[in-house]
């Protein structure tokens, strides 16, 4: 199993003042800001481009508006390794069948926190990111709809005339 | 027991942002009982200093609650006196561009932007936009997406920019995506394709195919959003 997680991808990059090895602490108090000391992360079966794409529908199905997404992918061995705790929990999301995937990563303190953001930093140096356009998020929300994984009344506003502008052409 | 008195080092526009949101580039000013108030570094002295130690002068640590009011008023009204000074050149920023920019600011320390998600910053633009001193407005938000002493509220600055409709003419979005991406900090390159993406204005394609890009990430996202916007 793989989890996944919207990132800002240029707040990890380095800082003026800060090593390359060094991470950050804006994209840790930005990116990995938790509630009720849990981080959210969508779940997926491998860290194929397709599966991660599911994840990218549960989060942008559940915006505001369609928006460049920068999303990493760890493995839950990572997690395992460094002792994280998680649990299975309903997610945020319009797309019925994406709901049960998704679990909360919980009983996190500053040390746990800390192991999370180098596993991002990791990852991203490793090429576990990936990063969807706005025109392709469209499309895969378009899909949805014709797939009726997801109705289109249930979108934002902003984003339904996305995909509807889209399903017209 | 020191008291530390901060002010805006520069006469710049940047410079009195920064002041306003009490954070980077200022020089600070030490005030103990024996030497008065007096620059700590080698900072020229401004206006500013100026108008403080008359006020000022020496410094006693013995203030009753009326002195320390007092003290307070007279630090607003050197300021006053100090922005009303500076707003005779064009070039530095005004009271109510310092007051938009702090209100964005705390917009962004309140609640990061995120990817997708509405934020209230954007709602301070859409009412900003509507003022009758609207093309000012244009050059404001321009200042602030620019700020390269403040990257990361430069990009959120300009990300909000891009999520807006029909902002502004092309040639305004086009010298903000353009000078964005010259900027030395990648969190601004960044937004300024996002903004671009945003707006969805084929014309601008070409100004992300000049871009040389040193980022590989980026590079490839550009390299999307050309094929995006070009089809």
């Amino acid at each position: 199993m793989f989890l996944i997680r919207k990132i800002t991808r240029a707040k990890w990059e380095p800082k003026k003042g800060l090593s390359s090895e060094e991470i950050p602490a804006d994209a840790v108090t930005v990116d990995l800001r938790t509630k009720g000391n849990s981080l959210s992360f969508w779940k997926c079966k491998s860290d194929s481009r397709e599966n991660i794409e599911e994840a990218a529908l549960a989060i942008v199905a559940a915006g505001n508006s369609v928006e460049r997404l920068d999303l990493i992918c760890i493995g839950n061995d990572k997690f395992q390794e460094d002792g994280q705790t998680w649990k299975n929990t309903d997610g945020r999301t319009p797309v019925g069948d994406l709901v049960k995937q998704h679990v909360d990563v919980y009983r996190l303190d500053y040390v746990r926190l800390g192991k999370i953001a180098s596993r991002v930093a990791t990852a991203i140096k490793a090429g576990g990111y990936i990063c969807l356009t706005k025109k392709s998020l469209t499309e895969l929300l378009a899909t949805a709809v014709k797939q009726k994984r997801v109705d289109l009344d249930e979108l934002n506003e902003k984003i339904k005339a996305e995909v509807q502008k889209l399903l017209d052409q | 027991m020191q008291i530390e008195v901060h002010s805006p080092t520069r006469s710049t526009a940047s410079g009195l942002i920064a002041h306003a949101s009490g954070s980077a580039n200022q020089s600070r000013f030490s005030c103990d009982d024996t030497s008065g108030f007096a620059p700590r570094d080698d900072s020229p002295k401004t206006f500013l200093d100026t108008i403080i130690h008359i006020v000022f002068g020496k410094c006693s640590l013995a203030m009753s609650l009326d002195a320390m009011w007092l003290r307070k008023a007279e630090i607003k009204l050197a300021y006053d006196l100090y922005f009303k000074w500076q707003t005779e050149d064009e070039s530095v920023a005004s009271p109510e561009q310092i007051q938009l920019s702090t209100k964005l600011l705390e917009a962004f320390e309140t609640d990061p932007l995120e990817s997708g998600i509405d934020h209230p910053a954007e709602q301070i633009i859409t009412k900003a936009l509507q003022s009758p001193e609207n093309q000012q407005i244009f050059d404001w938000f321009k200042d602030f997406s620019l700020d390269v002493e403040r990257p990361s509220f430069a990009a959120s600055v300009l990300r909000c920019l891009g999520r807006q409709t029909n902002l502004g003419t092309y040639s305004w979005r086009a010298e903000l995506v353009r000078r964005g991406l010259a900027a030395d900090d990648v969190e601004i390159r960044d937004a300024a394709v996002q903004a671009a993406e945003s707006w969805g204005d084929q014309d601008l394609v070409g100004i992300l195919k000049s871009h040389h890009e040193s980022e590989s990430w980026l590079r490839e996202y550009i390299l999307d959003v050309i094929n995006d916007l070009g089809e």
